[in-house]
């Protein structure tokens, strides 16, 4: 950490900032509409290359007749009197001027509740869901959350509590005005001055009689966040301004209204006036910012460096290496060299099987001079029955595969996984996958798919999971109140509900259940009372749907639309995640406007090649791993020890509870005995939850309670570390007499072959020089203890204890 | 920071404008381990503080321990008389004479009330603080407790782990895990009776390795285990590094075995605490803080009495006074009133009207006793209506006790966790602390 530091400053040091060449101001004119309007002017500046940088907080800024405009230091120019003046600009010797108009000034606008003082109560936390924004509020006084729906909060303020939260007669006296400046005690304490802007609007909307809306107002629109996206430097500033956009063409700057949020805060953070801060991180980072109900974002792309650093790239005709490429040479970051064929072969075959490579195909590709080697390891791979094991595990876990209704329900458990697990093998195209489960219906005996529905089985599951699993979307926030961070309202989140509201089901819930359609039924948003037609999210509602066409043949078809715009994407990021242990969305099921991709080019190719392959899981999981970017070595190079999201190298991660269980299985030489299963049965081959396993639970093995793939814990804890240090369990299996170290007590050969086989078996590699002493060392020492059998059970605890066997690298 | 029930003002959420911008991102990536060791240094204003909690699973009857009516009507007011105790104007039940001369030492809530007569949403709320779904009753949906303690706060010594459950009886033990927290804040368990014999799961080695194997081994894998711990860029690999130091101070260290080693302790005091379950798990549970323990739930099960409530009162109150008293008296005399906070309560009280023998289910009054913790003793805090049917001073609830006793811990209550769909879950959303408690 402390060198690449160093090595950053020395390219900092050795490369000052060209000089600027020009300078330009936005917005090219600042138009000034009523006493209280604000523009944020926003100074730029380029160098001969042409690159930007932001002058906004070195500029000065003088206006000519101050008695028309003023303009403060961070470069916000606010109106004095109705008239035309300039603005000049000064920096680095450069100055430019921009005409400024200052109109109806005299005119005391009305104060618009939901554009100008929700956004106050929002700015200052008021509505955040820790205070009176939750759903109980706070001390008997509640907001929407983060100010969705202007008309109840005008109702909480103007209506509720005898009206005291207002007074018209006298605004200083309202609670609304005397609570957040703490006048009287507040258990949110101080939020804002008296005297301050935000005090002055509520306060001249409490006089102006508190209205709602005269009815006039253009609806707001969009927001706009300039500069839209923009190459910013290491520690360095850049001032954001805020444009909201209106149906009747109008736009206003509400940068000093608007709310700011940033998505990476190792890379770039935001202060409460749109000004951001690039930090040490490297990377893309969103600025969002809120206001009226609408979010926009800004995208600063901060590179390690902005001089060209040479490096060749790999030859690859995979479609995926130059987006990933062009990426780490925009960031200034270089690749790690490709990772050696037994780290290769360990890697694939961990993520593509679920299991350790045998010694022979190690070394089989290894004595291979095919330089088409890999990519034909990775189709046997991809060919092997381990593939849809490990596959059909994945998708069982996030597909709630659970015997929640105890052991009789375990008929249909089994009969689902081995559903998923042959569709897998099969290559079933995702999309016809995807919709059999959806849009299951029939017996469960015979529909196994139809397990899903006994599973998940309100409506409210129903619509949250399928959002999350097929759409990468977590649109369960708009059940209750309108998406904190996305455009879905509770109306969006009903109307796609309808789809799942004619599901009939018939059965004991335990043994069987039968899914038919119902001939009519609606969700309805229960806010407004109001039925919602059926309608996917985004597309035109579903009106009219005649009683015999079921809803989910419908979502079913505009799922696998090829202009879908979730679908696919949803899929390709989560199966990314699989292989490089962060999706391109991360999380990888939380895709929005506001959270997007670290490559958004990559997530597209990855789209467009997944549709135009028919869906096709094998292919894209063929693509990924025969990727120069999968084959990178784990180990920092250059300048990329501080890549966390481009895949300048390969990640290393740990190996999932089920995978780690069969590989120490693999290693000491035994096998699970799971209750009611043959031996030598796999962790990652189990068929549901249902199989108690001291093991698997401490290694975080997902309950399969939860849609997300987060529910498998991969955080480490120290009851992992002492079920590994100095478990019964652990030491059962090395003293298994049927066990490696067992045999090797009756084995011939020379010890130092018995440490190359452990080693390729554990690493891929054969041992070090100094790590074969090491074993050795040990082994000699119990021998003459006469303990030779508990000195292989040692070697072999050692070898599963380290972290090169814990983790995939 | 302070969210104080009468008296003192502060903000809601603790937090500047700016770093909540900064949290409320983070909330969102989810919290990284130098993130959560940050939060641990930020929250911990009292370092060694410690918990022990005692839960009385099936809910007792707050009628016939702490909250006696004795001028209630004959269905209401039960067999038990009341007796003075050493605090002037306090009384208590008459099966709880130890208690009654501890009283100097605690504080009594009598007007805690929820509103669930089920002992799994009412457990959920006692034991996380938030009342659970409908429909999902019995899924640990939140984090117990202890399991914010122990990710906030860790262990207060070396060599033990942060979080303890001593578990027994019916409902005994639920809802003590991480929940969204992950696995790794689930508590280390006791599932065997201390009185007889106390093991926490992989923390004695297996029978058949000695320690001085153990200690050979971890030599072996010192050797053997030099990846480049720069191939993980999340910090994993260092991580497992300090719990492996962790679990070797653990199994190889004298601390946890010692505190486990009831034998050492003065017999005399091990007959005062009783030597019953109960008895012996308080005991346990006070070795257990004293060795650096955070957080320790003992769930004492059964009081879930529908009939022959009186019967089996006179047979399981006067173990659990003797227990609670002595506890109460040992972390006074070893100095640990400061430090320790000793919490006893159940899901719920019972039906203030007397039904075939027995009382049913009635979570619209529990009283709730507490110790040391640095909090005011010796006082009783609100006070039921004349039948004990309802808070008649000062209604509380469940979360305001957690709020106590998270202030005691030095925890921000405000904190937020993601849970799996990414929503931002504060530690507590409703609660303060209660100011009568506060010294």
């Amino acid at each position: 950490m402390v060198s690449v530091f160093s090595l950053a400053l020395a390219l900092l040091a050795g490369n000052p900032a060209p000089p600027i060449v020009s300078i330009e101001a936005a917005p090219p004119v600042v138009t000034l509409r009523g006493s209280d309007g604000a523009v944020q002017v926003i100074v730029t500046g380029r160098d001969a290359r042409g690159h930007a940088v932001d002058l906004t907080g070195k500029a000065s800024y003088a206006i000519k007749t101050t008695k028309i405009a003023r303009a403060d230091v961070a470069g916000l120019v606010s109106a004095g009197s109705n008239g035309r003046t300039e603005l000049t600009v000064s920096v680095n010797g450069k100055s430019a001027v921009v005409p400024v108009e200052v109109s109806d000034f005299e005119n005391v606008r009305p104060v618009h509740f939901a554009s100008e003082v929700v956004p106050i109560l929002t700015r200052f936390g008021c509505n955040a869901g820790g205070c009176h924004g939750k759903s109980t509020g706070q001390n008997g006084f509640r907001l929407s959350l983060l100010g969705f729906d202007p008309k109840s909060d005008h109702e909480a303020l103007v209506r509720e509590a005898r009206g005291r939260r207002i007074m018209p007669g006298d605004p200083a006296q309202s609670l609304i005005l005397k609570k957040p400046t703490a006048s009287i005690p507040h258990g949110g304490g101080k939020r804002f001055a008296v005297g301050s802007p935000e005090y002055s609007t509520i306060a001249r909307w409490i006089r102006q009689g508190t209205p709602l809306a005269s009815g006039a107002e253009p609806k707001l629109i969009s927001l706009e966040v300039e500069p839209a996206k923009r190459l910013v430097p290491r520690q360095s500033r850049q001032q954001l301004r805020v444009i909201a956009k209106y149906a009747d063409g109008t736009s206003t700057d509400v940068t000093r209204l608007a709310q700011f949020q940033s998505n990476a805060a190792d890379v770039a953070t935001v202060n409460e006036t749109g000004l951001a801060e690039t930090q040490d991180g490297v990377g893309e980072a969103a600025i969002m910012a809120r206001f009226g109900g609408q979010v926009g974002v800004a995208r600063a792309t901060v590179p390690l460096t902005t001089e060209p650093v040479a490096w060749d790239e790999p030859k690859s005709s995979n479609p995926i290496d130059p987006l990933v490429f062009r990426k780490l040479r925009e960031l200034g970051i270089e690749p790690s060299p490709p990772c050696s064929d037994s780290e290769f072969a360990r890697r694939s075959s961990l993520d593509i099987r679920g299991t350790l490579p045998s010694i022979a195909e190690v070394a089989e590709l290894e004595r291979s001079t095919d330089p088409a080697r890999r990519d034909k390891w990775i189709d046997k791979l991809i060919d092997s029955p381990e593939y849809a094991d490990l596959f059909a595990m994945k998708w069982s876990a996030i597909l709630k595969n659970r015997r929640s209704l105890g052991v009789q329900s375990q008929a249909g458990t089994f009969a689902f996984h081995a559903w998923v697990r042959q569709s897998i093998a099969e290559n079933k195209p995702y999309d016809r996958f995807v919709a059999e489960i959806v849009a299951a219906r029939g017996d469960m005996s015979i529909n196994p798919a139809v397990n899903w529905y006994r599973q998940v089985n309100t409506l409210e599951s129903r619509v949250d999971d399928t959002a999350q699993l097929f759409l990468g979307m977590r649109i369960q926030c708009a059940r209750c109140h309108h998406h904190p961070f996305e455009r879905w309202s509770q109306d969006d989140y009903y109307g796609f509900a309808s789809l799942f509201s004619r599901i009939g089901t018939k059965g004991n819930d335990v043994a069987n259940v039968r899914i038919f359609l119902l001939p009519s039924g609606q969700a309805s948003n229960p806010v407004t009372r109001q039925v919602k037609a059926p309608k996917p999210l985004g597309a035109p509602e579903l009106a009219n749907l005649p009683a015999s066409v079921d809803p989910r043949d419908k979502l079913a078809s505009w799922l696998r639309q090829k202009d879908n715009p979730y679908f696919a994407k949803a899929l390709v990021n989560r199966y990314w995640k699989h292989f490089f242990g962060r999706g391109l969305v991360e999380p990888e099921d939380d895709m929005r406007v506001t959270n997007p991709p670290s490559n958004p080019e990559l997530l597209d190719a990855l789209n467009d090649s997944f549709i135009a392959s028919g869906y096709d899981l094998k292919a894209l999981v063929r693509l990924i791993a025969t990727s120069k970017a999968y084959d990178r070595s784990s180990l920092p190079s250059g300048t990329n020890a501080g890549d966390r999201r481009n895949f300048a190298r390969f990640y290393a991660k740990r190996l999932p509870a089920e995978v780690l269980l069969d590989a120490i299985n693999e290693v000491a030489g035994t096998s699970e005995p799971f209750i009611g299963l043959p031996d030598n049965f796999h962790a990652t081959q189990l068929p549901d939850d249902g199989f108690d396993s001291e093991f698997l639970t401490v290694f975080g093995r997902p309950k399969r309670e939860s849609v997300c793939e987060c529910e498998r814990s991969s955080e480490a804890n120290l009851s992992q570390t002492l079920h590994l240090l100095n478990s019964a369990e652990l030491q059962r299996k090395l003293e298994n007499s049927q066990g490696r170290a067992a045999k090797w007590v009756n084995d011939a050969r020379p010890d130092s072959e018995k440490i190359d086989e452990l080693y390729r078996l554990a690493f891929g590699r054969l041992a070090k020089s100094d790590e074969r002493a090491h074993c050795l060392e040990h082994i000699e020492r119990r021998r003459t203890e006469k303990r030779l059998r508990q000195g292989y059970e040692d070697v072999i605890w050692a070898i599963v204890n380290t972290k090169e066997f814990l983790f995939n690298q | 920071m302070l969210d104080v029930i009468g008296g003192q003002f502060a903000p809601c959420d603790g937090h500047s404008r700016r770093s909540f911008l900064r949290i409320g991102s983070l909330g969102l990536a989810g919290l990284a381990l130098p993130q959560i060791l940050q939060a641990r240094a930020e929250g911990s204003a009292r370092k060694n503080t410690a918990v022990i909690q005692v839960m009385l699973s099936g809910g007792p009857s707050h009628m016939d321990t702490y909250d006696l009516k004795p001028d209630a009507p004959r269905e209401f007011r039960g067999e038990f008389k009341p007796i003075p105790t050493n605090v002037p104007g306090i009384s208590i039940c008459e099966l709880m004479p130890r208690q009654a001369m501890a009283m100097d030492k605690m504080s009594l809530i009598r007007s805690v009330a929820h509103e669930s007569s089920d002992h799994f949403v009412g457990t959920h709320w006692v034991m996380t603080g938030y009342q659970s779904s409908p429909n999902e009753q019995q899924k640990n949906e939140r984090p117990s407790a202890g399991s914010i303690v122990a990710k906030l706060r860790g262990p207060n010594g070396p060599g033990v782990p942060p979080y303890v459950s001593m578990v027994g009886g019916i409902f005994g033990g639920i809802f003590q895990n991480g929940a969204y927290l992950g696995p790794g804040y689930n508590p280390f368990t006791i599932d065997n009776d201390p009185s007889t014999n106390a093991r926490v799961r992989n923390l004695a080695p297996p029978p058949s390795l000695s320690m001085s194997r153990i200690e050979d081994r971890s030599l072996l894998l010192a050797k053997l285990d030099q990846v480049n711990r720069e191939r993980d860029v999340s910090g994993t690999m260092q991580g497992l590094d300090q719990f492996t130091t962790q679990a070797y101070e653990m199994v190889t260290g004298p601390a946890a075995r010692k505190a486990l080693d009831l034998s050492t302790e003065d017999p005399r005091l091990r007959d005062r605490y009783g030597r019953t379950r109960i008895g012996q798990s308080c005991l346990l549970a006070r070795r257990l803080v004293e060795a650096g323990v955070t957080f320790v739930t003992i769930s004492d099960g059964n009081w879930d009495h529908h009939g022959s409530i009186f019967q089996s009162c006179r047979q399981q109150v006067p173990p659990l006074d003797a227990a609670v008293a002595t506890l109460v008296e040992d972390i006074y005399d070893r100095g640990l009133a400061d430090r320790v906070l000793v919490l006893v309560w159940g899901e719920f009280g019972r039906t203030p009207r007397i039904n075939n023998g027995g009382r049913d289910h009635w979570p619209g009054a529990m009283s709730v006793a507490v110790a040391g913790g640095g909090l005011k003793m010796g006082q009783v805090v609100g006070a039921t209506n004349r039948k004990g049917e309802q808070p008649a001073e000062k209604p509380l609830r469940p979360e305001d006790v957690l709020q106590t006793v998270y202030h005691v811990l030095g925890i921000n209550a405000r904190h937020d966790f993601p849970n799996d769909s990414g929503r931002p879950m504060p530690v507590l959303n409703q609660g303060r602390v209660i100011g009568e408690l506060l010294a």
